[in-house]
C-alpha cells in the first residue's frame, strides 16, 4: 500500500468525507467503517486514477458509492430488493444518531434531519453536497455523474420538499403542544 | 414597500438552518484509520491471492463434487443393501443421501447463503453463486503457503540457517495451550511483501498470520487474533470487538496471553481496548486500565511437548525464572503430563557462569548413543534455548561423542533464534 497516497488523502479530505458519510448514515460507527472501506477502495483503486476529474470529486464519489452499498445491503436484508434499489428514489433512510452526537444539534436541527431523511435519495445527496459540504454545482454533478442542470433542479426540489415537509413538522409540534 | 413573503421567509430560515448545521469529525487517530484499511488491504491481498490459487481448482471442482456424490451415493447405497431393508426404505435413502451430498457442498459463508436467498430466481445470479461457492470452497481447501520443515535435523531456527531470510514468531494452538514455533520467511518473498521495509512483528503477523493453515498441521484454527492492532511504539494496542471470549476462562486467557507475548516479542507493552477506545474489561481481571508489560520469552526453561498430532517439539512453560541457575534445575523437573523433561531421570548435572557463557557439566560422561536420536538432539537444544532466553549461550561439557548431528560440542552451542522452526513457501 503507498503510504503516502493515504496521508495526503487523509490530511486533506479525511474530515470531510467522515462528515458527509455521518450526515448521511447517521450513526458514527458506521460512519467509521464506511471511510475505511473508502480508503480501501480508493486504494486498491488509485493506479486506475487517470486524472480525468480532481482527486477530491473522485474521493467524494467513491464514497457516495460505499454509502449507497450500505443502504442497499440494508434494503437487501430488510426487503430483499437487491435489483430495484434504486437509491435516487428511494429514501435513504437512517437510524438514529447517537446521543453524543446528537448534542451538536438543537431541535431544529434535528427536525431537519428526520425531514431529510423522508426526502428522496437523490435530494438527501445533492443537501448534504451543497449545504452541508459545500461542495459546487460543478463539483457535485462530477461527484453524481449529472449534469449541472440536474444537480440545479434536484436542488430546487430537495429544498422545496424540505421546506413542506419542515411546515407540516411545525403544525404537528403546535399541535402537540396545544 | 417590500414585504417578503412567507414562501421566502421560510426559504430565508432554512437556508440559514441548512448553512449552519454543524460539522462532525473523527475523532480517531490518523495512525489508527490507517492501521485499520492497512489490515483491510491485507485481507483482500490475501483474498486476491486465494482466488488465483484456486482459479484452477475451481474449474475442477464442480468434476470432483460430482464423483464424491456418486462415490458417497454408492457407498450408502451398498450399506443399505448390506442391512437387508426394504426397497422402500431404500429408495428413501437414496434420496436422503442425494440431499446429504447436496448438503455437502454448502458454503457456511453467510454472505453466500444471504446472496442465495435473495436471487433465486436469478439464472445469472445462480451461476455467479456456484462460482463463489466453488471458490469459497478451494480457498478452504487450499491456502496460499505451506510451513515446510527445516532441512536439518536440528528443530529450532539458527542463525545459519535463515540464508538472509526473517524470523516470524508465531504460535499454534491446541487445547488451550500454545506451542512457539518460529517461522522463516525466505528473502525472496520478504522483497515481495515488503520491498522497503524491515518489518516488524506485528506486520509480519498481519501479513502472514491469516495464510498459514493451522488445523492442516494438526492444531487448532486459532489465528488471526479477534479485533485488530495498532502500533505506536513499543506499546501494542489490542482493539477487541464485543465478545472475543479471550477472557471467558483461563483456557481462553492463557492461551491468549501466551502466544502473545511468543508473537510479538519485539514491543514492550500491550494494550487491551474496546473497538471505541475505552479500556477492555476482562472477566477475571477487571477493567484493564494500565498497559501490561510483554515480557517476551525471556527467563524461560523448555521441556518436550507431543502434540496431538503426534509431532515432538520443544516449549517453553508459561511460568518464567528469574536466573539462569533455577531454569537448568526446572529443565529435570516434570512439572505436569504436557511438560516432558528432556533430560533423563538418571542424568545429573551441575551449572557454571564461564566469562558469561553457561556451562552444564555433566556429573558422569553422557553417551548420547544410549537415548533415542531424536530425543538426544532435543536434550541439546533445549539447552541452548534455555540459555538464549537468559541472552546467553551454553557449553555442554562430559558428553562421550566430540559431534552430534551437526552440533560441535567442542565449543559453545549457537544460540537459537527461537524453537520449532518452519520455512514458509508460497504454493505454486
Amino acid at each position: 500500500m503507498n503510504d503516502s497516497v493515504f496521508h495526503r488523502l487523509y490530511d486533506s479530505y479525511h474530515q470531510d468525507v467522515f462528515q458527509f458519510l455521518i450526515y448521511l448514515v447517521k450513526n458514527r460507527q458506521t460512519a467509521e467503517d464506511l471511510v475505511q472501506e473508502v480508503y480501501v477502495r480508493v486504494l486498491r483503486a488509485y493506479s486506475k486514477f487517470e486524472g480525468k476529474s480532481s482527486e477530491k470529486t473522485w474521493l467524494f464519489s467513491i464514497a457516495k458509492n460505499v454509502a449507497i452499498d450500505h443502504f442497499r445491503k440494508h434494503a437487501v436484508r430488510k426487503k430483499r430488493l437487491f435489483d430495484s434499489f434504486d437509491w435516487e428514489n428511494m429514501q435513504l433512510a437512517s437510524t438514529d444518531m447517537l446521543p453524543e452526537d446528537l448534542v451538536q444539534l438543537n431541535d431544529e436541527m434535528k427536525t431537519l434531519l428526520i425531514a431529510l431523511d423522508e426526502c428522496t435519495g437523490d435530494q438527501k445527496m445533492v443537501i448534504i453536497m451543497r449545504y452541508f459540504q459545500e461542495l459546487s454545482i460543478a463539483e457535485t454533478a462530477q461527484i453524481l455523474n449529472w449534469t449541472e442542470g440536474k444537480v440545479k433542479t434536484t436542488q430546487h426540489r430537495a429544498v422545496k420538499a424540505l421546506r413542506q415537509r419542515l411546515s407540516v413538522k411545525e403544525k404537528e409540534g403546535n399541535v402537540h403542544h396545544e | 414597500m417590500f414585504i417578503m413573503s412567507n414562501m421566502e421567509k421560510e426559504d430565508r430560515i432554512l437556508d440559514e438552518l441548512l448553512s449552519n448545521m454543524p460539522k462532525f469529525t473523527d475523532h480517531r487517530p490518523k495512525e489508527e484509520v490507517l492501521m485499520r484499511v492497512q489490515t483491510e488491504l491485507e485481507g483482500h491481498k490475501i483474498e486476491d491471492k486465494r482466488n488465483k490459487v484456486s482459479g484452477s481448482v475451481s474449474r475442477w471442482m464442480p468434476l470432483v463434487v460430482s464423483v464424491a456424490s456418486v462415490i458417497l451415493l454408492t457407498f450408502l447405497v451398498s450399506s443399505y443393501i448390506n442391512e437387508e431393508t426394504t426397497m422402500k426404505e431404500e429408495s428413501k435413502a437414496d434420496r436422503s443421501s442425494k440431499e446429504e451430498s447436496m448438503r455437502s457442498m454448502d458454503v457456511t459463508e453467510e454472505s453466500v447463503e444471504e446472496d442465495k436467498s435473495i436471487e433465486t430466481n436469478d439464472s445469472k445470479s445462480k451461476e455467479q453463486e456456484q462460482t463463489n461457492e466453488m471458490t469459497t470452497m478451494a480457498s478452504i481447501v487450499e491456502s496460499p503457503v505451506e510451513l515446510l520443515p527445516l532441512n536439518s535435523s536440528a528443530t529450532a531456527v539458527y542463525g545459519d540457517s535463515l540464508n538472509g531470510g526473517t524470523v516470524f514468531h508465531f504460535s499454534l494452538v491446541e487445547n488451550a495451550y500454545s506451542l512457539p514455533v518460529t517461522i522463516i520467511i525466505p528473502k525472496e518473498q520478504i522483497a515481495i511483501d515488503f520491498p522497503d521495509i524491515k518489518p516488524n512483528s506485528l506486520q509480519l503477523y498481519e501479513r502472514y498470520a491469516e495464510m498459514i493453515d493451522e488445523e492442516a498441521l494438526g492444531f487448532n484454527d486459532y489465528h488471526p487474533y479477534k479485533g485488530y492492532f495498532v502500533a505506536e511504539d513499543n506499546v501494542l494496542k489490542h482493539y477487541l470487538p464485543e465478545g472475543h471470549g479471550y477472557d471467558t476462562a483461563s483456557g481462553t486467557s492463557i492461551p491468549y496471553w501466551t502466544s502473545i507475548n511468543e508473537i510479538f516479542s519485539d514491543f514492550d507493552w500491550l494494550v487491551r481496548l474496546n473497538e471505541d477506545g475505552t479500556p477492555s474489561v476482562w472477566d477475571q481481571f477487571g477493567p484493564l486500565d494500565e498497559p501490561t508489560p510483554l515480557t517476551g520469552v525471556n527467563g524461560r526453561y523448555y521441556h518436550k511437548y507431543v502434540a496431538l498430532n503426534g509431532g515432538t517439539y520443544l516449549t517453553s512453560n508459561v511460568n518464567a525464572v528469574t536466573t539462569i541457575s533455577e531454569a537448568f534445575e526446572q529443565m529435570k523437573k516434570r512439572e505436569s503430563d504436557l511438560y516432558i523433561p528432556v533430560i533423563p531421570n538418571e542424568v545429573t548435572y551441575s551449572y557454571r557462569d564461564d566469562n558469561g557463557t553457561a556451562v552444564i557439566q555433566f556429573d558422569e560422561p553422557l553417551d548420547l548413543t544410549t537415548l533415542d536420536r531424536k530425543d538426544a538432539t532435543l536434550m541439546i537444544e533445549a539447552f541452548a534455548l534455555t540459555a538464549a532466553s537468559f541472552e546467553t549461550e551454553v557449553k555442554l561439557e562430559n558428553i562421550v561423542q566430540q559431534q552430534w548431528e551437526e552440533f560441535d560440542l567442542t565449543k559453545t552451542l549457537p544460540k537459537p533464534l527461537g524453537p520449532n522452526g518452519f520455512i514458509l513457501q508460497t504454493k505454486q
